[in-house]
């Protein structure tokens, strides 16, 4: 290089002049640096050591480019890489062919060649990047080391599918439980993917291997094990797989081998595994194989089978449950037991789903309707039972909770109406024999139930509550209200006075009542008149009850008993025998009735009459005396426990009394619809039925509500549309 | 009687002022009555008609005897489920026949097939006839 320069005052000019002669370019410096490279070359092949020194030959090879002169270095260079690569590959051909033997010489000549092609490349380092990389149509050394041998290879007849087999072959190996080389898989998985020959090559023919694997394997273990150790295996299988593609396969394999291997091994079985195993899983409550089975049909998005396989399931359980009729004494235990096991499976091993939630409800809201009523009434029945006084099982907490529980059953419930029915009929005998349990406890599920059944039917509940306060209040009253003379007779009188609107319908009963009480009662009843005058008192003699002092050869009794068993017992203060049709006459009681009565004075458990004969039956010949003798380790005693119990023909007169309501409702609605729209079409009128009835109808009943209207002539049918009505105003 | 005829004639909106009294006169008219009734909506009229003429007097319903004896005289020929609506009704020992039913029964043997294909269980019809649907399917299909 020359240049002028100039430079401040007093420095000395210093001009360098140019070569007169230009350098001799050594003419065979670029053969003789050939001969170094090819030389370095040969000998990294051959792995010996190179004579010169780095930096020399790299001083030669940018001499080389500075003088222009790379293009033929490179081309000479690229030539005797090409001879290298055929020579090794075809040392491979005629290698061993079995399979791991063979699969290590791969390796390691392409490790040798990655290795030495490195070396080579740092030597020419500078015509690598000076020359390589920046001239079109000329590749990187590096890149030119893959681009042959990858046609080397490929050219190389079967040494490419004898490669995959290898692989596959070994992957094999290992999915049957061998311990493999893993190392060398990854590192010939590198290679087929550093030259673009593992998508090409080796994952299709992979993943086709792995799909036939488990087709059989999947096919195989069904028949031979129980679900759940399968799904165990799968999950084993599956996780296994990953371990795999994250230890020696390439990554973006791994999405869709797992894929293959979940279709193969759960989504293709689905429904057989379902059919096989999910009803013992759910039956046993095996809470960790049911996770399982959520989690690997969420892999295979078959969530709608499983779910459909639970519903089945507990409609199954549930309707042989509420339709055996056998069990309906623990009916409603088990209902509770059931939706209790349905909720933690739904926890514990299904996440909580919501579509699940969904489906337990479906499924507990058709088979509770399956059978008609009965549900109802039991469930009624269980409420006034945990309400009850002497109900030992339970803390106020316990108890909240299980009514709540209940109610969640009883939402599913259709025809409501039955169930307040016998609510009611069950706590106007709690509240009138003074039976309750607790007050918090009652006003709870008072509040539940308006909740459920909306305030109509709650106001009627607290109706009763209130006429009993207001009966404690007016029975004080009374007492004060009555003069000193007679006290006594009063003394002997309690009344709860009952807003008939608002109690179940009782009916007054025949009996002749001993003078006493019928004066107490007329006592009474003026007191009340005068107080509230324009009512109209009833007295239900059936639900009255009292206590009764007997003398007895062993010494003095007191019993609680009912005003029928009173009646009846009172007669033997007049004789100490007496006929049947005596006893029928004297107390004016009807025949059923009165059986029933003696029956449970000299048959049950507390014989305070002798029967004669002392059969279970009462017959109209029978003769009963009052048994002297009697004795009991308590003096005071309850015999009205008959009130309590709850006769066949009570409940079915509740029933009936549900049913003949519904046909009122009906007959209500239809003249209510009918007037407002006036015309009418029969699907019409029944499809407003059904908006505004929430009992269950068939169209029969409908059909003969609509005809009894016809009847009475509230409705006609259109002259010349008999399948519409007209109201009749 | 006279009486009877009378009230018969004006049923059928006929305002014929019958001051006559001589059978032969009412006689007269007959071929004129005959012709009337070819009139189906006329024929039907008088149907419906005669179920209140043929009550007793205070009683809603028309015995079934009765309501048998005037299905045959109105209906035989014309419907295809005459004989088994009576064998039905006797069988079932049905007391008696209301307006409704009564009146449904002439649409049911007008509107319905013999094999009853085009019946609607669910319709506006009357639950006898249905239970008579019912019933002699159940028997078709044995």
């Amino acid at each position: 290089m020359s240049g002028r320069r100039t430079s401040g005052i007093g420095a000395r000019k210093l001009v360098i002049k140019p070569l007169k002669t230009k350098p001799k370019v050594h003419a065979n410096l670029e053969e003789e640096t050939w001969q170094k490279v090819a030389r370095a070359m040969r000998a990294t092949f051959a792995e010996e050591s190179v004579s010169f020194s780095r930096e020399e030959l790299y001083g030669a090879v940018q001499d080389i480019c500075i003088q222009n002169r790379a293009a033929s270095l490179y081309a000479r260079i690229r030539d005797e890489c090409a001879a290298e690569v055929c020579r090794k590959v075809g040392s491979l051909k005629s290698a061993s062919s079995s399979g791991a033997g063979f699969l290590q010489q791969v390796e390691t000549l392409w490790s040798q060649h990655t290795r030495q092609m490195a070396s080579i490349r740092n030597v020419v380092l500078y015509l690598d990047q000076t020359y390589a990389r920046t001239t079109q149509g000329v590749l990187p050394l590096w890149d030119l080391a893959l681009a042959q041998f990858r046609a080397e290879w490929l050219a190389a007849s079967d040494l490419p599918v004898r490669l995959v087999d290898g692989m596959l072959n070994v992957i094999q190996r290992e999915r049957d439980g061998e311990a493999v080389e893993r190392g060398l898989l990854y590192s010939l998985s590198r290679m087929m993917s550093a030259l673009r020959l593992y998508h090409e090559q080796f994952e299709p023919r992979l993943l086709e291997a792995t799909e036939e694997y488990y087709h059989r394997e999947s096919e195989r273990y069904l028949q031979q094990t129980e679900v759940h150790d399968y799904l165990a295996h799968c999950e084993d299988r599956l996780k296994a797989e990953a371990d795999r593609c994250g230890a020696y396969l390439d990554s973006s394999t791994q999405r869709v081998l797992l894929e293959k291997v979940e279709n193969q091994l759960l989504k293709y079985h689905c429904d057989s595994i379902l059919t096989k195993g999910f009803d013992p899983l759910a039956e046993a409550s095996r809470l960790s194989d049911l996770h399982r089975t959520y989690r690997l049909l969420k892999r295979v998005d078959c969530l709608n089978q499983l779910m459909a396989s639970f519903n089945a399931y507990i409609r199954r359980v549930g309707s042989a449950l509420v339709n055996d009729v056998e069990k309906d004494a623990t009916m409603v235990e088990e209902l509770l037991a059931l939706k209790d096991k349905a909720d933690t499976i739904l926890n514990e091993a299904f996440e909580k789903d919501e579509t699940f939630s969904k489906t337990i409800r479906e499924a507990f809201e058709t088979f509770i309707n399956s059978r008609q009523n009965k549900p109802a009434e039991l469930i009624a029945k269980f409420v006034d039972a945990r309400l009850r006084a002497g109900n030992k099982a339970q803390s106020e907490d316990e108890l909240e909770a299980v009514l709540d529980k209940i109610m969640v059953l009883f939402r599913f419930i259709n025809g409501k109406d039955v169930f307040e029915a016998f609510y009611k009929k069950d706590l106007a005998k709690r509240l009138l024999l003074s039976k309750s349990a607790s007050f918090d406890a009652e006003k709870s599920m008072m509040s539940k139930l308006k909740t459920e059944c909306g305030a109509a039917f709650t106001t009627k509940l607290e109706g009763m509550f209130k006429d009993i306060e207001l009966s404690k209040e007016i029975g004080a009253a009374f007492r004060d209200w009555i003069p000193e003379e007679q006290q006594r007779g009063a003394s002997l009188l309690s009344v709860n006075v009952l807003t008939m609107s608002f109690w179940p319908p009782y009916q007054p009963t025949e009996i002749k009542l001993p003078k006493q009480i019928v004066d107490a009662q007329d006592a009474f009843k003026d007191f009340y008149l005068k107080r509230y005058s324009g009512r109209r008192l009833l007295w239900i003699n059936t639900l009255g009850h009292c206590v009764l002092r007997g003398r007895f050869e062993k010494g003095d009794k007191e019993f609680s008993v009912s005003v029928f068993q009173a009646v009846v017992l009172l007669q033997f203060n007049n004789a100490d025998k007496l006929t049947y049709r005596e006893i029928a006459e004297r107390t004016g009681i009807e025949e059923q009735e009165l059986k029933r009565t003696l029956l449970s004075l000299s048959v049950a458990k507390i014989r305070v009459l002798r029967k004669h004969p002392h059969s279970r039956e009462v017959g109209v010949e029978d003769e009963f005396s009052f048994n002297n003798s009697f004795t009991n380790r308590l003096y005071r005693i309850k015999i009205n426990n008959i009130q309590l119990k709850e006769s066949k023909e009570e409940k079915n007169s509740t029933h009936q009394r549900v049913q003949q309501d519904r046909q009122v409702q009906i007959d209500a609605a239809v003249v209510r619809i009918m007037k407002t729209r006036r015309t009418l079409q029969h699907n019409q009128l029944v499809a407003e039925l059904y908006k505004q009835l929430k009992f269950p109808m068939t169209p029969q009943d409908i059909k003969k509500r609509i005809e009894s209207l016809i009847e009475r002539d509230y409705l006609e049918r259109a002259e010349d549309s008999p399948g519409t009505y007209n109201y009749l105003a | 009687p006279f009486s009877d005829v009378v009230r018969f004639t004006s049923c059928r909106g006929c305002v014929v002022s019958l001051s006559t009294d001589s059978p032969d006169a009412i006689r007269a008219h007959f071929p004129e009555w005959r012709k009337e009734l070819e009139n189906p909506s006329h024929y039907k009229k008088l149907y419906n008609f005669s179920f209140g003429f043929s009550r007793e007097k205070g009683h809603k319903n028309l015995p079934t005897e009765v309501a048998i004896a005037l299905w045959h005289l109105f209906l035989d020929g014309k419907s295809p489920h005459l004989d088994e609506w009576c064998k039905f009704l006797q069988e079932k020992e049905t007391k008696t026949i209301t307006k409704d039913t009564w009146s449904l029964f002439y649409d049911f043997s007008m509107q319905i097939d013999k094999d009853m294909s085009n019946y609607d269980m669910d319709g506006a019809w009357p639950v006898l006839i249905d239970e008579f649907v019912e019933a002699r399917k159940g028997g078709t299909a044995e």
